[in-house]
């Protein structure tokens, strides 16, 4: 290993939030490819013998209302989580990005058409937006992803208009243009990976937020559908037998916490190593 | 001698429109540029000279600026009718600039044999492999040791004299005809900058192609430069060759410029020159001549009429209405007498 490679390890490591989050983050992405190996029953398996019980040696984390392992379940929950955070951020960020680079760069009334309509998008709540969706496509996961993709366009938008304006007026923009570029080369070879940061910093926090938004759908019965096991509806269903079996809620709750917990920091860290003047 | 035309810029106006009104940045601005030619343009800060590169380049679009008047006849035909599409093939192909920042001209996210490559397959068909060998080819021949590890660097890595030896590459990339050096030294070392003049002249002549040097220093000028405009409140107020304009500068403007030159036999305990009060203005330019209301020798006429470009021998040309009448030498002596400096 190199001395430089050291160097920038270090750095890293030294960074607390960035490591902590991004142990955690990996944590539940080992759990959500490995599911199958680390979950001791299978999630979907009902068994009325075994209806709510405690957590104990053989269910540590108790079992539900029909009897299955909560513990599996919150681990297959991990996919589910994990897919819609992603996926509907890698949609809502390439829209948003490809929206916000152009509103940037052409400035005018592209960029007043472009900051208007995610100026209406961003006045509805996030959640009765996603409802909308829902209510237009149906439920699902799929409908989910694209829900909560939708509310992640505008955030991507504001933040690589911001960065492009300030990209775009740098002298080598100018440079290029001189030696014949036209705007597609200037766009997507020049101006788009200069604000490639702050893309990924909102990227990693947004993952955060689209699995909150996500795991509400789920809990008010408009998202994920049974019996896929999703964290957002396992604490829907436990609420009911909240008083008796408070482990329903609490452990799928934590679950959530931690998972987002960990993104966030991971991402507060990324951009302070990413971007390190603006915090210091 | 055989007159092969490169440039003709013909009564050239660009404006800019602000809230304050339409500024006149470039005023009635008309020059030749033969095949070989190196023409430097010189003047202060906002006297037009950089706004006249960009308005042949018709790189004006983000600013308010627009060319409202005039031609600029490139290899004969005029690119103020070009569109934005023919202009990209023109740009970097066919004409070529050079920036005066070359810490922040390139792009710090692509290395820099990358960034020639782009601009050679932006113009020309060739493969990947082969734009990155015309590339180290190009840094070969602006002096870059080692070109094959440099071209595989990020800017940042560079010294700044190497970047705009990187910059220069990248310009004459596709041997334009025409090469428009902005201020090309101004950021760099006074040891860097005679490397990178020596360098661009060294180009120029193994092209053959034209050059504009523009530039506030007339020591780059008397070292790249054939003929020279001098240029104040966007007009021409001398036109002559390197030698004619050191050795009898016409315009009162020139003497002042050539004045405030530090020389070896300048008293080092004495002032050096300079030109009294402020360019005007441009939203209220004086009525008659530009340089009247700082000029020692203004009279009269000079306040209220504008004086024409007069042809007085050859190529030379001035903007005054002294040597209209008289033909008038400003000795430089005569410059320091009235204040006393």
């Amino acid at each position: 290993m190199s001395v430089s490679t050291k160097r920038k390890l270090k750095k890293i490591f030294k960074n607390r939030q960035l490591t902590l989050g991004g142990v955690i983050v990996i944590l539940f992405i080992l759990l959500a490819i490995f599911a199958p190996l680390i979950a001791p029953f299978d999630p979907l398996e009902q068994s009325m013998q075994r209806r709510l019980q405690a957590p104990s040696g053989e269910h540590i984390m108790g079992t539900d209302n029909l009897g299955r392992d909560v513990f599996s379940r919150i681990v297959y929950g991990t996919r589910v989580s994990l897919v819609v955070g992603i996926a509907s951020t890698l949609m809502g960020g390439i829209v948003g990005v490809f929206f916000g680079v152009i509103a940037g760069y052409y400035g005018k009334a592209v960029d007043t058409v472009i900051m208007r309509a995610t100026d209406i998008l961003l006045a509805f709540p996030g959640i009765l937006l996603a409802l909308a969706i829902v209510a237009i496509l149906g439920s699902g996961t799929e409908v989910v992803i694209i829900a909560v993709a939708v509310w992640a366009v505008p955030s991507f938008a504001r933040i690589v208009r911001g960065s492009t304006l300030a990209v775009k007026k740098l002298e080598y923009i100018d440079a290029i243009r001189a030696v014949g570029a036209g705007d597609f080369r200037i766009i997507f070879l020049h101006i788009l990976p200069n604000v490639l940061s702050p893309i990924i910093v909102q990227a990693t926090l947004n993952v955060g937020g689209a699995i909150v938004s996500a795991a509400v759908l789920s809990f008010l019965g408009v998202g994920t559908q049974a019996p896929t096991p999703e964290w957002g509806s396992m604490v829907s269903t436990g609420r009911q037998f909240m008083l008796e079996n408070p482990h329903l809620v609490l452990f799928p709750g934590l679950a959530i916490f931690l998972l987002v917990v960990g993104i966030n920091l991971f991402g507060d860290g990324l951009r302070d190593h990413l971007e390190p003047k603006k915090t210091k | 001698m055989e007159k092969d035309i490169v440039l003709q810029v013909e009564n050239l106006q660009t404006s800019f429109f602000t809230e304050d009104g339409e500024l006149k940045a470039v005023n009635d601005v008309s020059f030749t540029l033969e095949k070989g030619q190196s023409l430097g343009i010189v003047g202060e800060s906002g006297s037009g000279k950089s706004i006249t590169s960009l308005s042949i380049m018709r790189l004006l679009m983000g600013t308010t600026g627009r060319i409202v008047g005039g031609k600029i006849v490139f290899n004969g035909k005029d690119l103020v009718k070009n569109t934005e599409k023919q202009m990209q093939e023109i740009r970097g192909n066919h004409i070529s600039m050079i920036f005066q920042e070359p810490m922040t001209s390139l792009n710090p996210t692509i290395t820099i044999g990358e960034q020639i490559a782009e601009t050679i397959r932006g113009h020309q068909k060739k493969d990947r492999k082969a734009a990155w060998e015309a590339a180290i080819k190009m840094l070969t021949l602006v002096g870059i040791p080692e070109p094959e590890k440099r071209a595989k660097q990020y800017p940042f890595e560079l010294s700044g004299g190497m970047r705009q030896r990187v910059m220069i590459a990248i310009a004459i990339s596709c041997q334009p005809d025409l090469l428009i050096a902005d201020e090309p030294t101004t950021a760099l070392d006074v040891t860097i900058q005679a490397q990178i003049l020596s360098l661009i002249k060294k180009i120029q002549r193994k092209s053959g192609g034209a050059l504009i040097m523009i530039t506030h220093d007339l020591g780059v000028i008397a070292e790249t430069c054939d003929t020279v405009a001098v240029m104040y409140c966007g007009k021409i107020v001398e036109f002559a060759t390197v030698h004619e304009l050191f050795e009898s500068p016409k315009h009162p403007y020139t003497v002042g410029l050539l004045s405030s030159i530090p020389s070896h036999e300048t008293d080092s305990d004495e002032d050096l020159y300079i030109i009294d009060g402020q360019v005007p203005s441009p939203y209220e330019l004086p009525k008659g001549c530009m340089f009247a209301p700082r000029c020692p020798h203004s009279e009269d006429i000079c306040k209220n009429e504008l004086p024409e470009l007069t042809n007085l021998y050859g190529s030379r040309l001035v903007r005054c209405h002294m040597q209209q009448t008289e033909g008038r030498e400003f000795a430089n002596d005569r410059w320091k007498s009235p204040s006393g400096r």
